[in-house]
């Protein structure tokens, strides 16, 4: 069979625009549904409650794997195993936090207070993240995204609270996807590389995720 | 529009479709077997960032896919077999059309060789078939006979494996064809014939479907494998139809430059052994591309 030169352009035309709309799309397996509560102690900012809702199927898997006593809860040492085998790999992937202020950019790396639990057969993961010793006083902004693709994040039902202690503040925040602002990842990089790049590099590859932007 | 034009419009749409799609999946983050021990590096990651829309998209029709599942455990009747059905093919389709399922792989094939026009479409579905039979197969393997306490962390880590032995395999499967045609200077048929090429699809496919293994994992954990298995076949047709279209762009774009050339047999002959050549070269040199880190992390740990 052969196609006229008009017509195979016309062809490929078609056929690149259907699957240029699935180029946009990057692959993702699973996803999950970060609420954060950022805890504003005497005017600074010192850390905040992760809340991450997984997707059904995801959620059915750990539930299934790690509930040994389907009691439809999590026990002590069921939310260990978790941590261990679902969870702690993250730290390879900086729990996927990117934080920015004015003068900095880094990954905020101190995890503490996890736990796990499941509601109407779906997941949560809770778990504190400190910006302690940060002096976080200022607008800042947080972005939470998976450098592997393998999981989609997306925001639902007011995902972010502020908790006051000590402080008449009252932040604000909104999300933005900032084309001005990229991420740029090592897909390459060694376990304990923290390295926030900063601007881009051969090597490096560059994403635009979703982010919290916190205004004091 | 100019010959020369002509040309270089597909040289584009070739390049362009080529770069996007050097995206494979990769091994869940969140899991480790242990977490003392570092995770083998899975094959390289994604390099363009999401869209959130249709991410959520892909993700309401898996979330409608485990709700009809779970309305098997009480209800039945035609109407929620079809929209299970439905819910899957669509899921199918965007899961499939997403970065991986060898896409890539199937594209450069049907540029280096003749093709029928049915071709592209057996080849897409039978990638999709056996990416999604190799995950029922894993995921019956670890239930049935291992008996596997937590299956998501053993499938996610077999996935890790497998995909890196793939991409291993395939590098060395199609060196040898390249080689026999190389070295022993007789045009090889393997390339031409089907036995050839389904072999190649056959072995870069084999690799269980992430999405596949999440479907009848939930399956399996509501204790409904037959509707699971049935959302499987359904989703398969939607992967397949996907990876289809990237062959049949390959089948149109070389259908369409040998159409201009067939006045020149001797040029045909040999944009076409040329052709053929850089498909061997690419699927070499892309597979050892994306399988590296794997490589290099596996070489890590025998001499550590």
């Amino acid at each position: 069979m052969h196609l006229s030169a008009n017509k195979s352009i016309s062809i490929l035309f078609i056929l690149f625009l259907i699957l240029s709309m699935s180029i946009l799309d990057a692959h993702p397996h699973m996803m999950f549904y970060p609420r954060m509560n950022f805890i504003i102690n005497d005017d600074y900012c010192t850390g905040v409650e992760m809340d991450w809702e997984f997707d059904s199927m995801f959620s059915r898997s750990i539930i299934d794997g790690f509930d040994k006593n389907k009691n439809n809860l999590f026990e002590t040492d069921e939310i260990k195993n978790i941590y261990d085998r679902a969870f702690l790999n993250l730290r390879n992937y900086h729990y996927f936090l990117v934080l920015q202020t004015e003068n900095d950019k880094f990954h905020p790396n101190d995890i503490s207070e996890f736990s796990a639990s499941q509601n109407n057969g779906k997941l949560f993961y809770h778990f504190l993240v400190s910006f302690e010793g940060l002096k976080l006083y200022q607008d800042f902004s947080l972005s939470i995204f998976d450098p592997t693709f393998f999981s989609a994040v997306s925001y639902k039902d007011e995902p972010v609270t502020f908790s006051s202690i000590n402080t008449t503040k009252q932040p604000t925040y909104e999300f933005k996807t900032d084309r001005g602002e990229p991420y740029y990842y090592d897909p390459q990089g060694a376990v304990e590389d923290t390295t926030v790049h900063k601007s881009w590099k051969p090597g490096l590859k560059t994403a635009y995720p979703e982010v919290l932007y916190v205004k004091f | 529009m100019s010959s020369s034009k002509t040309f270089l419009v597909r040289g584009l749409f070739l390049i362009i479709f080529l770069s996007l799609l050097i995206l494979p999946i990769s091994s869940n983050p969140f899991l480790s077997n242990d977490p003392q021990q570092e995770n083998i590096d899975a094959v390289r990651t994604g390099t363009i960032g999401s869209s959130v829309g249709l991410n959520e998209l892909q993700f309401d029709f898996r979330e409608k896919m485990a709700d009809y599942l779970q309305r098997f455990k009480t209800e039945s009747g035609l109407i929620l077999f079809l929209s299970l059905g439905l819910a899957a093919f669509v899921y199918g389709i965007l899961h499939g059309a997403g970065p991986g399922h060898r896409k890539t792989i199937i594209f450069s094939i049907f540029i280096g060789r003749d093709a029928k026009i049915w071709e592209p479409l057996a080849a897409g579905f039978l990638a999709a078939g056996v990416h999604a039979g190799v995950s029922l197969f894993l995921i019956l393997l670890f239930n049935l006979i291992i008996k596997s306490a937590v299956l998501i962390t053993s499938t996610s880590m077999a996935s890790l494996y497998l995909e890196g032995i793939t991409y291993i395999l395939l590098a060395v499967f199609t060196l040898l064809l390249f080689s026999k045609r190389i070295l022993f200077g007789h045009r090889h048929k393997e390339l031409a014939t089907n036995k050839g090429i389904y072999s190649m699809i056959i072995v870069s496919s084999l690799i269980p479907c992430p999405g596949a293994t999440m479907l009848l994992l939930f399956s399996i954990s509501l204790d409904m494998l037959l509707p699971g298995i049935y959302g499987l076949f359904c989703m398969s047709l939607g992967m397949g139809l996907v990876i289809s279209l990237a062959g049949y762009l390959a089948y149109a774009g070389r259908e369409g430059l040998f159409f201009k050339l067939k006045k020149n047999e001797l040029l045909l002959a040999r944009i076409s052994s040329i052709l053929e050549a850089l498909t061997y070269l690419f699927i070499i040199g892309f597979s050892i591309y994306m399988a590296w880190p794997f490589i290099g992390s596996m070489i890590d740990r025998v001499f550590q």
